[in-house]
This record gives C-alpha cells, sequence and structure tokens, in this order.
C-alpha cells in the first residue's frame, strides 16, 4: 500500500499538465462553473505556469463546439459574429497556456480517436492530462488526473518538493519549442543530417556575433579546443601534433577538456595560478611562467570561466610580446565582451561549447570555432572532415568531428534567445550582489570594469570555510548549487601523469576549489525562486 | 402544475423593480429561475465583442456531449457553413 502511494506521488512530481478540452469548456460557461468549480481553481492556478500546456488536437474541437453552444444560445447571430467570440476565447487559452503538439506516433483508439490524439500529445511533452472525462481518467490512470486530484495532491506534493534546480532544461525548452520543432522539421524533411545549410547559417550568424571572418561548427567544445590546438602545430611547427617537451599556459582552475585538449595535440600544459577575484588566469603569472620557461611555451589558453572575460588586453600584450598563440576557451562565454568586443575574437581561435548547459546550447554536444586567420580556416575545416578537403584523399590525421545539421537547426533557433538569456542571468546575478553584499562570510562575484559578464554561472565564495554545510543545507531546502571544480587539473592524475608544468604554489587556485559555490542563475527563474535561495543563504546566518 | 414566463424587458430599472417585487412572492411559491441580459439583440461588432465577449461566452448551455446524435449533426452543421462562406 505504502508502496503504491509512493508510486503515485512520484509521478505527479514535475510533471507538465495537459488541459483537457472539457476542462477549457468549464472555464468558460457560467453553468458549468457553478456545476465543476474544481475545474475552474485549477484552470486559474495553471494559467502562466510554464508547465501547462493544450493539445493542438483540442483547439479545432474547441471551436466548434462553442460555436455550436453560440448557435442554439443566439440562433439569429451570424458565423461570422459567433466566430469572432469563439476566438476572442481561443486566444485568450493561447495567452496562458502553451501548445502541446499532437505527434505522428499516435495509437489510434478507433472507439475514441480524439482520446488517443490528446494522449499522443501528453506523451509528447511527458505531462499528465488534467480532464473531468471519466472514461478517459479510468482508461488511462497513469497519464490522466482529475481537478479535484490535481488541487489536492498535485499542487501540495509539488508545492513542497518543488527543488529550484542549477538549470532547469525542459523549461527553458519547451518555453521556445515550438521555434525549435520547425527547425527540426525541416532538417528531417530535407535528411541533409551531415553539414546541411543550418551548419553553414550557424557558422556565419556566430562570426558575425562575435566578430571575426570564419567560424567552424564542431561536434564539442573539447574538439573545438583540439583542432584549434592540431591546426596551430600544423601551421606553427609544420607538424601534425605538437612536442612533448612544448608548453602551453592555461589555468587549472577550469573543466579537465582544457588540460585535455593540450595533451591530445601532443603538447604539456604549463598551469599558472588565477586571479581570485576574477576566477581567470592573472596575466602576472602567465608572464612568469613566459619567463621562466621562455621558447618552450608556445601558446595560451585563456579561459574565461563562469562567463567573464579574463583580462584578454593583458594577454594579448603577453603572447604578441613572445610570438605565442592565444585560443581563447569560450565554453561559458558566447556574448561576454571585453571593453565591447566579444569573446572569441582576440585570439588566434575562440572555442565555443554548445553543451546543452552552456549559454547557446543544443541538444547534445557541439561546438564552434571562430578565427579571423584563412589559413587555420582551412586547416580547421579539413581537420574536422577526417583531415582533408576530399575526404577519400586526406593530408592530415583528421577527426570525425562535425556539427550535426540537427544541432545547428536547435542552435540557430535558441541563438535569437541569446542575449535575452544573457541579459536576464546580469539581471539575476545583480538581485544576488545586492542582497548578500552586506554578509561578510560571503564574496559576490566582481566584474571587471572592463568586462560583460554573462554569468553562465553566478558563483560566491563562502569564506568562513563551512561551504560544504552551505550547499548541504541548501540542498535540504530544494536548493541546487554546484561546485565548479572540486578539484583543480594539477592534482588530476591524467596530467600528474603526463608531466605537466606548474608556476608557482598555485595558492590562489587552491583557496577558490575551498571556497566557491555557484548559486541557480538559470534565465528563467522566477522572482520568488530567487527570493527563496537568498532567504535560505540568509537563514544559514542562524545556524552558523 | 407549474407556470412558467418568459420576459423580454428593454429598460434595466424596470427589470430591477420587478424583480424586487417578484422576491416579495419567494414564499409564495414563485421561483425566480434566471434573469439575464439580453446579448442577442445588439449587433455584435469589433467594440461589442470586446467589450462583452466574455458576457456572451459565458451564456450558452453546452451541449450534451455524449449525445452523439446531436454532436454529428452540430458537427455537420458547423463545416457545412463554413465552407459555404
Amino acid at each position: 500500500m505504502m508502496k503504491d502511494y509512493t508510486r503515485l506521488m512520484k509521478s505527479f512530481i514535475m510533471k507538465n499538465i495537459l488541459i483537457d478540452l472539457n476542462v477549457l469548456l468549464d472555464y468558460y460557461e457560467e453553468n458549468r462553473r457553478k456545476k465543476y468549480p474544481d475545474s475552474i481553481k485549477a484552470f486559474d492556478f495553471l494559467k502562466h505556469k510554464d508547465f501547462a500546456f493544450v493539445s493542438s488536437s483540442s483547439i479545432d474541437n474547441l471551436e466548434f463546439l462553442k460555436y455550436s453552444d453560440l448557435s442554439r444560445a443566439y440562433p439569429t447571430k451570424t458565423r461570422k459574429e459567433k466566430l469572432k467570440i469563439v476566438h476572442k476565447i481561443i486566444r485568450e487559452i493561447l495567452s496562458y497556456f502553451k501548445i502541446a503538439k499532437t505527434p505522428s506516433y499516435i495509437e489510434i483508439d478507433y472507439e475514441d480517436i480524439e482520446d488517443s490524439l490528446i494522449v499522443a500529445s501528453a506523451k509528447a511533452i511527458d505531462g499528465l492530462i488534467l480532464t473531468r472525462d471519466e472514461k478517459l481518467l479510468s482508461k488511462c490512470p497513469d497519464i490522466t488526473i482529475s481537478p479535484k486530484e490535481f488541487l489536492g495532491k498535485y499542487v501540495y506534493y509539488n508545492d513542497k518538493s518543488r527543488e529550484i534546480k542549477m538549470l532547469d532544461l525542459s523549461r527553458e525548452i519547451f518555453n521556445i519549442y515550438p521555434e525549435i520543432e520547425k527547425g527540426l522539421d525541416k532538417v528531417i524533411a530535407k535528411s541533409n543530417f551531415i553539414l546541411g545549410e543550418e551548419v553553414r547559417q550557424l557558422e556565419e550568424k556566430i562570426a558575425n556575433y562575435v566578430g571575426t571572418k570564419y567560424a567552424v561548427g564542431v561536434s564539442s567544445g573539447t574538439d573545438a579546443l583540439v583542432l584549434s590546438l592540431r591546426a596551430l602545430a600544423i601551421q606553427r611547427k609544420k607538424k601534425e601534433f605538437f612536442d612533448k617537451e612544448d608548453l602551453i599556459i592555461t589555468t587549472p582552475f577550469t573543466f579537465t577538456a582544457t588540460g585535455e585538449a593540450i595533451l591530445r595535440a601532443g603538447a604539456t600544459p604549463l598551469f599558472v595560478d588565477i586571479d581570485i577575484d576574477t576566477y581567470n588566469i592573472d596575466p602576472e603569472q602567465v608572464e612568469k611562467a613566459v619567463k621562466k620557461y621562455g621558447k618552450k611555451v608556445k601558446g595560451i589558453i585563456p579561459v574565461h570561466l563562469y562567463g567573464q572575460p579574463c583580462n584578454i588586453d593583458e594577454i594579448m600584450r603577453i603572447a604578441k610580446e613572445n610570438d605565442l598563440f592565444v585560443v581563447e576557451d569560450c565554453a561559458q562565454s558566447l556574448g561576454a565582451r571585453w571593453d565591447g568586443k566579444q569573446t572569441g575574437s582576440f585570439g588566434d581561435t575562440g572555442c565555443f561549447s554548445f553543451f546543452p548547459t552552456k549559454p547557446l546550447g543544443g541538444f547534445g554536444d557541439g561546438g564552434m570555432i571562430t578565427t579571423n586567420d584563412e589559413e587555420l580556416y582551412e586547416l580547421l575545416l579539413m581537420l574536422r572532415k577526417h583531415g582533408g578537403k576530399d575526404k577519400y584523399n586526406v593530408e592530415y590525421i583528421g577527426y570525425n568531428a562535425r556539427l550535426d545539421t540537427i544541432q545547428a537547426a536547435i542552435l540557430i533557433e535558441k541563438f535569437k534567445h541569446l542575449d535575452d538569456f544573457n541579459e536576464r542571468r546580469r539581471e539575476i546575478a545583480k538581485n544576488y550582489n545586492e542582497q548578500l553584499k552586506d554578509v561578510d562570510w560571503i564574496k559576490t562575484p566582481y566584474e571587471h570594469p572592463k568586462a560583460y559578464h554573462v554569468y553562465h554561472q553566478y558563483t560566491i565564495r563562502v569564506l568562513n570555510g563551512r561551504r560544504d554545510e552551505l550547499q548541504k543545507l541548501l540542498r535540504k531546502k530544494g536548493i541546487q548549487t554546484m561546485i565548479y571544480y572540486p578539484v583543480p587539473l594539477h592534482e588530476m592524475k591524467v596530467f600528474v601523469e603526463n608531466g605537466m608544468r606548474v608556476v608557482g604554489d598555485l595558492k590562489e587556485v587552491q583557496k577558490a576549489v575551498k571556497e566557491v559555490l555557484s548559486l541557480p542563475v538559470e534565465p528563467l527563474l522566477k522572482k520568488g525562486e530567487i527570493v527563496s535561495v537568498l532567504n535560505s543563504i540568509c537563514f544559514s546566518i542562524l545556524i552558523y | 402544475m407549474s407556470y412558467k414566463i418568459v420576459l423580454n424587458i428593454h429598460n434595466k430599472d424596470i427589470m430591477d423593480k420587478l424583480l424586487w417585487i417578484l422576491r416579495h412572492f419567494e414564499n409564495e411559491g414563485i421561483e425566480i429561475i434566471d434573469y439575464k441580459k439580453n446579448l442577442e439583440q445588439a449587433k455584435w461588432d469589433e467594440e461589442y465583442v470586446e467589450k462583452h465577449w466574455r458576457e456572451i461566452a459565458l451564456s450558452t448551455d453546452s451541449a450534451d456531449l455524449d449525445d452523439d446524435e446531436r454532436l454529428y449533426e452540430a458537427y455537420e452543421e458547423f463545416y457545412h457553413e463554413k465552407h459555404s462562406d
């Protein structure tokens, strides 16, 4: 019994709700409003909720049924007049709720085709059908819910268990799904899955946006780094790979891909300390490393961590003075600017990631390389496609590292929202900053005056040594937080055993590793959710 | 045996007064079933619809959805009208 109860409760958690026609009709007729008050309460509760949908199959039926009702009530009215009323209703409904598609994978029940369509819609959004239809409720108990049950168990349980996630991807996707679906359908209809027109379009859009001559779509942010380094080895050394003794300077306070790419390109990572205020590579340390290792140093990979640009003026100066290449790791920084110029436009190449959680995220892996260098561009085109202009007669050791057309189609649609989403993250960050500025054991993020930080992560430092306790407490309150990154690269076996070099004691990195905590900052975060995070942090003071 | 009177009143003041009088007879067996604005008389132009659409929508009495025969007839009528526009 207890097990069944748990199963039932679990099936309610965070499910989307698809409102059946009978509930919609209840809302727009006085007699039905009196007779079915739960429908009205449920409808009102669901207005403007991002998990509330109506099925595309219901709209046509709604038009017909309400029209028929009006015909009986007002027999002298013209068709045009009656439709005006019906369309007002439909417009209002669509202003409250999103449309769930009717997919092609319908299991048609010839006894009730209408039900088959709505069931298919519910499956498409992983949702529950809110219905008064007793037949449907008993036929499909796993995917239906009555208004009464909804107002009781669903609202109560979800209110209690609603988590504030670091990133609610399905919320983001369903918000713009009609646009994405259009792009997907186009690719599927044409079936141009490899390097289709959409890849070229996205490359053009990103190059224009970042402000470079060229952009090359690749299979991931990691591959963007690897291909960049391989192309630079071919260009600068006239060799397929760097040599083991070639050093590439980077930060150990980053995702492993940055260091991994250096190893995969044949070189050795040279880790230097960060500026603790920005968490980015410290140009003074870069300069020290160049002085110490001289000509062995071939290049620098600055990472615009959390969406804040590095002090790229200094990095570029050092690179120029010492004939070093610069590969910008922009995995988290699409849209971020330094002195008004986009990240990814300063170095020899800029490497972007379209991992789903990134500022511009696809439905899987993807990446992009930006460059102004025509020779590098040509090499990158070859390397992503097995190493040759002609894949049946190749020149270099290449990769199968193309960006899929289907990902490009999704990204083109999502790209339209990038600036708005970045701006929204900045607003949330501002809100956090203002509310947390007086908490003396928290250090809020510092934004360099020349930087336009896009807050891919909003990362605080917990200065009282109780970061892990705070994270546990927030978790108990249903607030997800993350530690980016718990282990610095110079402590990872893969780098230790592959000859990494380190300059200095990296004490700022050590400090960051122990103190950083990233709070939810997704663009669709609601005001109430931000307040909950802030309240929970402030509440923790009472416990400390 | 009971009787029903359906009236069409063109003046709201008169309707209010009449209702007031009728309510005095509720104990004598008069039941006021319904009274509503006659929305049919006005011309449903853009301005009127903008102002009264909700009221009009709420005033209908929906069909019995289980009565398939009636539903199909209405469906046929709806599409016949649509395609004869």
